[in-house]
């Protein structure tokens, strides 16, 4: 086929060595950091710190694949770490107002992120306010009724938590593994398992890239949208259940340490494999290199704004990277 | 001696640019092979050829976007190193491109000066502004609004606009990317008459065009690019549009269009009856038979497009009755019903409505059947079928897509390869009945032309009914068992094979 091809406008092919790079650069750069971090403070490689990163990146893993769906399919969603957080204020909340039973506080947990989320796809698909606008007014809200609710932003922290709870952000499988590496590993799968290789996760790739041309081939775009904003609704919950019972307390504020590195894991995750655009496999990735790189500087002892500097030029070098090689991307977000 | 050599001077003279030998690669293909061409000053010269023959690349040469790998450029006489645009525009070579790149909330006066602002102090002089977006319009004898701004303004104004632009510094050879592509037959008229006014400036005109009815019409020589190279050159007046075609396609085209067999069968697929639907749509009814080719033809904006968006649940109605194989179609129809009815549509508008842009060319085809033929337990895709699908459909002899790898992203096709990719979208789909084509040959090259009329008529001969819808009547006649002409919302003739004629058909279209 490839003889009588007769069109002029294929790209310009890099050599092996160049793609290699290209599409592995993330894991490259994360080794690279481990060996700098770990030859500056050897702590930083000691196994209860290892496990404390990839116990970070669960949380902010879950938060950062709520939003990937989000901009996969065309949107944005800046609530990202508020819903999470206000989340974890429930929960410890009613866990103060003793209700103690588990599967209570889980199931109410999620529900709230659920409908949170819900109502932010009412107003982007259905009232079609721009994505970016109802989700900084939702952002905004929840962290005052989350100052609120912790009487002006205190640390609340219940004298008593229900054993079962606190298992999910403090247990151990087999003594060794945190349970909420396991519940980000089974998580992290079946949202890769939906997305990529299911015909409903084809149509959010539709959905996000070409909406009038889904409307020819019968997908439905609002329906669509509906249910990648209930699905990120369910991860924020987690993601939330996750911080409450990590810490056994909660705070208004103590969701915005994921806000930054969340989204910074969408859009780095681009660069994974070349793709061009955010995707599930690049943003878990992303998620471990930017959980690691946080703890990396706090091992080091960087001071808290460079550690922000840092973390604002990689996002502008990843979407710049991206812009620069391929000539092409458009992250597809409208604000 | 001497004679001869002045002679020679003359002539050299005579040539405002010549590229020379000049040859570009791409990785995988030759984009240009050895190409020698040449514009005398003051003439225009059209650029021929199918999609891909290397027309763009020979532009993008001579603007300087991209650098030759091989041979050597000429401007007037001169050798020319273009390293970037800028130094192409320095000399005065302008190229209208095909997309328009004007600025909506902006006036057509402030566009032609945009980026050369005419200034008072700090502030932009809006009236000298005016006055030599007027000169230059007056210059060329156009008629347009240079004080409404271009959003409200008709797409043939626009393509105007932009070409008055390039006059805001004098240019010395100016290129023509297809620029009739979005207009109407009087617009063209227009245009023609603009474009020799420019000629009789002395500026040198390349003008590249698929149509050849309008190179015959306006260009004083012509090129045949093909495959990368340039096959022929001669005065428009000395060739035949046969001779033309032949040298573009490299096979002899006895016939620009099938044979026509009818296979029109008794029954009805499809019933309208009394459509309405306001602005566009004011009273039309029509029918079609199983193993019917049925041909609209009508001007832009007379209603043929939006009746089959509603046929196919696109587009709401107000008014009247749709029967398609049994079932009444109301408001509540949906396309993804249309699709599981067999009653398929090609969009007009490839680029936005048909496209995937994220998705490389077996993901392109496979999306309307991934739930239903692509899925296996828990939901999950077959990937391995699907490629197999999308590779059955791609190579079957009706479509035989030209293609490197089934992951290739569809940017990289040819404007006729891009549409098989679409329509073979729909082939995989077995109880298909009626298949609607809007303007389907659009923007496609003539090889690939004949190859959808051949598609649409093999349609037929398997009984699906086929809606072809066009703006070029002759495909029309060539192909349509029958056809309805259309006039601004309503039906105004039903035409069968035997009554086809242009005359006739151009009677019910115009007022």
């Amino acid at each position: 086929m490839g003889k009588n091809n007769d069109n002029n406008h294929i790209k310009r092919q890099p050599n092996k060595l160049n793609t290699f790079i290209k599409d592995y650069i993330l894991l490259i750069v994360i080794i690279i950091l481990i060996i700098v971090f770990s030859s500056i403070n050897p702590a930083f490689i000691f196994i209860e710190n290892i496990f404390y990163i990839i116990k970070q990146a669960s949380i902010l893993g879950f938060i950062a694949l709520g939003l990937c769906l989000i901009v996969i399919i065309g949107e944005f969603d800046i609530s990202l770490a508020a819903i999470p957080n206000f989340v974890a204020v429930v929960t410890i909340v009613l866990i103060k107002y003793d209700v103690s039973n588990t599967y209570i506080l889980w199931t109410l947990g999620i529900l709230t992120a659920i409908i949170l989320s819900m109502v932010n796809s009412i107003f982007v698909v259905h009232i079609g306010v721009p994505s970016f606008i109802v989700t900084l007014g939702t952002q905004f809200s929840l962290t005052a009724l989350s100052r609120a609710l912790t009487m002006g932003g205190q640390v609340v922290h219940p004298p008593f938590i229900p054993a079962g709870f606190s298992v999910l952000g403090q247990g151990f499988l087999f003594s060794v593994i945190p349970v909420a590496v396991v519940i980000f590993l089974v998580g992290a799968a079946i949202i890769l398992g939906i997305v990529e290789y299911t015909p409903f996760g084809r149509k959010l790739y539709a959905v996000g890239s070409d909406p009038d041309a889904c409307n020819h081939v019968g997908i439905k775009v609002k329906s669509t949208k509906m249910k990648a904003f209930f699905i990120t609704g369910v991860l924020y919950g987690i993601a939330g259940i996750l911080m409450s019972s990590m810490f056994n307390s909660c705070s208004a504020a103590m969701g915005t340490v994921y806000l930054f590195p969340g989204i910074i894991s969408v859009f780095l995750g681009a660069t994974f494999l070349s793709t061009g655009y955010s995707n599930i496999r690049g943003t878990i990735v992303s998620a471990f290199f930017l959980s690691a790189l946080v703890n990396g500087f706090a091992t080091i002892g960087m001071p808290f704004f460079l550690r922000s500097i840092i973390q604002g030029l990689i996002l502008l070098g990843a979407i710049g990277y991206q812009k620069f090689g391929k000539g092409k991307y458009e992250i597809s977000t409208k604000v | 001696m001497s004679i001869e050599s002045s002679e020679k001077e003359k002539r050299k003279n005579n040539i405002i640019i010549k590229v020379e030998n000049v040859s570009k690669y791409f990785p995988g293909v030759v984009a240009l092979d050895d190409v020698t061409f040449e514009v005398k000053k003051g003439e225009i010269h059209a650029v021929v050829g199918e999609n891909g023959a290397g027309k763009s690349t020979l532009c993008n040469i001579i603007t300087g976007i991209y650098k030759p790998d091989k041979g050597r450029l000429y401007w007037k006489g001169k050798e020319a190193h273009f390293s970037l645009p800028k130094d192409a525009l320095d000399v005065g070579i302008r190229m209208v491109y095909q997309e328009r790149n004007l600025i909506p909330f902006l006036t057509g006066a402030q566009n032609i000066c945009l980026g050369n602002e005419f200034k008072k102090g700090i502030f932009t002089d809006e009236k000298a502004i005016y006055k030599k977006a007027l000169e230059i319009k007056e210059r060329l004898g156009t008629n347009v609004y240079l004080n409404e701004k271009v959003k409200n303004l008709s797409p043939s104004t626009r393509q105007m606009i932009e070409i008055l632009r390039a006059f805001i510094l004098e240019p010395e050879l100016l290129i023509l990317d297809e620029p009739t592509s979005s207009l109407s037959e009087g617009d063209i008229k227009v245009l023609f008459q603009v474009i020799n006014n420019i000629k009789k400036e002395g500026i040198s005109i390349i003008f590249i065009s698929h149509k050849l009815n309008e190179v015959f019409a306006i260009s004083d020589r012509l090129t045949i690019f093909r495959n990368g190279k340039s096959r022929h050159t001669a005065n428009t007046s000395e060739i035949d549009r046969n001779t033309c075609i032949k040298y573009m396609i490299n096979r002899d085209l006895k016939k620009t269009y099938p044979e026509v067999v009818s296979h029109v069968k008794k029954e009805k697929i499809l019933e309208v009856k009394n459509l309405k639907a306001l602005p566009e749509i004011k009273d039309v009814s029509i029918h079609v038979y199983k193993g019917e080719v049925l041909g609209l033809y009508g001007l832009v904006g007379s209603g043929r497009t939006e009746l089959s968006e509603i046929i196919y649940g696109l587009r709401k109605r107000q008014d009247g009755e749709i029967v398609y194989n049994n079932f009444a179609i109301n408001n509540d129809f949906y396309t993804e019903d249309a699709i599981k009815k067999g009653l398929l549509l090609i969009p007009e508008d490839r680029k936005e409505h048909a496209i995937f842009n994220l998705f490389n060319i077996k993901q392109n085809i496979s999306i309307p059947v991934l739930k239903s033929k692509l899925s296996k337990a828990f939901g999950l895709l077959k990937l391995k079928e699907e490629r197999d699908y999308a590779e059955d459909i791609v190579r079957s002899p009706s479509l035989s897509l030209k293609y490197r790898d089934l992951k290739q992203s569809l940017d990289q096709l040819s404007g006729g390869n891009k549409q098989k990719v679409i329509i073979g979208r729909w082939l995989g789909i077995k109880n298909t009945s009626l298949f609607i084509m809007d303007e389907p040959t659009q923007g496609i090259d003539v090889g690939t032309k004949y190859e959808i009329y051949i598609l649409a008529r093999e349609l037929a001969a398997k009984g699906i009914a086929v809606i072809f819808i066009s703006s070029e009547l002759p495909e029309l006649l060539g192909v349509c068992d029958r056809m309805y002409v259309f006039r601004f919302g309503y039906v105004t003739k039903e035409l069968q094979r035997n009554e086809f004629s242009e005359e006739e058909v151009l009677k019910y279209t115009l007022a």
